[in-house]
């Protein structure tokens, strides 16, 4: 249950830029590393649910329970599922609008309770992977934190406190593993 | 295969803030004492330099250095009708599983109670309130007076390096500091920590509107600090991984750098990381505890005898360890009989967001885990909540603990939650809006209460501890109240774009709202309303004290480890007596 198989990777790809797409400020989810974080954090004891209490789950809330790797299965399946029954294709294959209008109704409940419950695992997992430190496989060049002025880790803000002024803009960019060059 | 290990006088069940202040405080006695923790120990302060940080936001998010969940957790559920289930994941409260416990990972906000605080009860009776309280509202004193804790305080705030600005000192108050505060012997250790950019504005609309705002005192030293014990703090450089994290440069006052540092060398001090208690011992006629059993990582089993058991751990772990053990007797919603697992309470919240315009620079990056401007007026004993339908108070202030962008990128309302208008937006508002915070205080209801889960056990094979709540109308009204008032500030500070952020109704366990959680083993003067006395002495068994958090018997709206600090000193002080004694 921790590896995505070829056409999971292409459903969760469109997805992630369906969540982040490109054009706008910074790059889409994908060209920032999303689908490589989402695939790694699956193989992790968070992704496999090994770091979780295990027990018989009552079966109308299956859902609530499910470890993200089998959260993924069930959700990238029947994100498949929705958009050959409305167009005929793999959701990959849809267009960016149709793509949009099949999230939505997933993000409205519309498309039942347990794929909500996957969307919104999706949507933490695709910011968590656009936003954490590059270590983990995403936020490729910390690129996403270019963009909206965060100056990473590792910082003595001593005598920036209170300062109404663009502070990051003259700080270099850590990361767990060093100093990214724009 | 059980091992019984040789005898000690005094046997500490957990090593957070509580454990660590009653091991530290008995050192000198010449007792003979053991600290037994369930989590390993930690390295020394990593430092800021790349490659040594420890400042990985998705980490913290995943629960490094947090409870296993796998092994041990609560089943949950909001009512007594309703069947519990297990909470698989971390959400709204983190506890610790490492030496020094949720001390470590602690944002460092150190707020004593008011006077009135201690006496809830007859603070109500006296405005005349009683008899407009809920039926199945409980309320009662704590059975000590602040000014009998006030030298604990004190001695809290200086050994862990607490900064700040008194409000009232023997010479007079200090409209500098927080003038609603109990009176104090002595100054904070430290200077108060500088106001962020959220925190100028807010003290600025906060006294314009007549309120009297503060520095929120914070164990986060200004600067570098040596402590009554000998300790050395940094000072804090607000790197703004605070919370969640171990404080790179040993600024954040913990358990272990303010404490379990100062004594671990000594001959008759013996921690033992990696020890998990799983019950308390008792003698055959069950009016004594002789000692604990523990099981190691490596899965080997220990008695440990002792003369004294303390049980220091999160409230959660002290009523399960008093439950599986056999101490007191349990509560009984139904009757309202029984004391253990009695007046769990748990932090209302509420608050606003403040969208500035893009000239403002909020840079919420920026912070330390205490960081913050506050006010106390709600809290005040004056403050009429009963025109507003409700008893109780709160703090509301400007918090600046450190934005990460994993979990903080503020956007409006009316701005999808993802797609193109979302990426455009997160850019615009994540280094100018500000968040205004309430921690509401919450009262003790009947049929909030701990107890044994009938069906789920642990990896152990002990019975969970089953948590049954929900919010009272009394803190949906007060949150709702200090919500509105934190909307009004947030619209004086000059925002662009105020939107209120109310708690969430019912409890919600999956998100974090703060780790305060109270009560289960309530502190007071009567043996038939409270499960220990005012020294944290079980009524029953009174061998075992039972320290932190789990005293108290309805929750003040402010963060409670300072008053947890403060009761375990006195507890090691009655520990201490009693063994004197014998």
């Amino acid at each position: 249950m921790t590896s995505l198989a070829p056409e999971e990777i292409e459903t969760l790809h469109a997805l992630v830029d369906t969540l982040i797409p490109t054009g706008g400020p910074g790059p889409s989810a994908s060209q920032a590393g999303v689908v490589i974080f989402i695939a790694r954090q699956l193989a992790t004891d968070y992704g496999t649910g090994r770091d979780r209490f295990d027990f018989d789950v009552p079966p109308e809330l299956a859902h609530l329970y499910w470890s993200p790797a089998e959260a993924y299965r069930f959700g990238l399946a029947g994100l498949d599922r929705l958009a050959r029954d409305q167009h005929g294709t793999p959701f990959a294959a849809l267009t960016e609008p149709d793509r949009d209008a099949i999230v939505v109704r997933i993000d409205s409940g519309q498309a039942g309770p347990a794929m909500a419950a996957f969307f919104e695992l999706a949507l933490q997992n695709t910011r968590e992977g656009y936003f954490a430190d590059p270590l983990h496989g995403g936020n490729r060049n910390a690129a996403s934190w270019q963009v909206i002025g965060f100056p990473g880790c590792g910082h003595d803000y001593r005598g920036l406190v209170g300062r109404d002024a663009p502070v990051a803009d003259g700080l270099p960019i850590r990361t767990m593993t060093g100093e990214v060059t724009a | 295969m059980t091992t019984t290990l040789p005898a000690t006088d005094v046997v500490i069940c957990g090593l957070g803030w509580a454990g660590s202040v009653m091991l530290q405080s008995l050192a000198d006695s010449g007792l003979r004492i053991v600290g037994l923790e369930r989590g390993p120990e930690v390295s020394p302060a990593p430092g800021l330099e790349i490659g040594a940080t420890e400042q990985d936001d998705l980490a913290s998010r995943r629960g490094r250095l947090m409870q296993d969940l796998s092994r041990e957790t609560i089943t949950f559920r909001h009512r007594r009708d309703q069947r519990a289930l297990p909470m698989h994941r971390h959400g709204a409260f983190l506890q610790g599983e490492i030496v020094g416990g949720a001390g470590v990972t602690w944002n460092g906000i150190n707020t004593r109670y008011l006077p009135h605080d201690f006496a809830f009860r007859s603070h109500l009776a006296e405005r005349g309130w009683l008899d407009k309280l809920p039926e199945d509202m409980i309320v009662e004193d704590f059975g000590l007076g602040y000014d009998e804790l006030e030298p604990d305080y004190a001695w809290f705030e200086d050994v862990t390096g607490t900064t700040g600005q008194a409000g009232n000192l023997p010479g007079g108050r200090n409209p500098a500091g927080n003038p609603f505060e109990g009176p104090r012997s002595s100054e904070y250790p430290l200077p108060p920590l500088p106001d962020s950019m959220a925190g100028k504005l807010f003290r600025k609309a906060a006294a314009g509107m007549g309120y009297h705002p503060y520095t929120l005192p914070a164990t986060n030293a200004s600067r570098d600090y040596v402590t009554p014990l000998g300790l050395k703090m940094g000072a804090c450089v607000f790197c703004g991984f605070c919370d969640r994290f171990r404080c790179p440069v040993d600024a954040k006052g913990t358990p272990v750098n303010t404490l379990l540092n100062a004594v671990r060398d000594r001959a008759n001090v013996d921690i033992r990381p990696n020890s998990r208690v799983l019950r308390v011992i008792r003698s055959a006629d069950g009016t004594r505890a002789t000692g604990v059993e523990y099981v190691t990582a490596g899965g080997e089993h220990c008695i440990q005898p002792a003369e004294t058991v303390v049980l220091s751990g999160y409230t959660f772990s002290n009523v399960h360890l008093m439950l599986v053990s056999g101490i007191g007797t349990p509560f009984d919603p139904a009757t309202g009989e029984g004391t253990v697992g009695k007046g769990y309470a748990y932090h209302v919240r509420g608050g606003a967001t403040a969208f500035f315009d893009e000239d403002v620079w909020i840079n919420s990056f920026i912070g330390s885990g205490g960081l913050g401007t506050t006010m106390d007026d709600f809290n005040a004993p004056d403050f009429d909540s009963m025109a507003h339908g409700f008893v109780g108070g709160a703090m509301i202030g400007a918090e600046a603990s450190g934005s990460r962008p994993t979990a903080q990128t503020p956007t409006p309302s009316d701005v999808p939650r993802w797609g193109r208008a979302w990426k455009e937006a997160v850019p615009k508002h994540f280094n100018h809006t500000a968040r205004l915070n309430v921690c509401g205080a919450s009262m003790s209801y009947r049929g909030n209460y701990l107890s044994l889960d009938p069906e789920f056990t642990d990896a152990w094979g002990r019975p969970m501890l089953r948590l049954t709540f929900d919010f009272g109308p009394n803190e949906v009204a007060l949150s709702n109240f200090m919500t509105d008032r934190s909307v009004e500030i947030s619209e004086r500070m000059g925002a662009a774009r105020v939107e209120a952020k109310p708690g969430r109704f019912p409890f919600d366990i999956r998100s974090y709202q703060g780790s305060h959680n109270t009560g289960g083993a309530p502190m007071g003067r009567d043996p038939q309303t409270s499960a220990v006395d005012s020294h944290s002495r079980s009524w029953d068994v009174p061998n075992v004290f039972v320290v932190g958090g789990s005293s108290f018997p309805q929750l003040p709206g402010k963060n409670p480890t300072a008053t947890i600090g403060a009761l375990a000193r006195r507890a090691a002080r009655a520990v201490r007596a009693d063994a004197h004694a014998t």
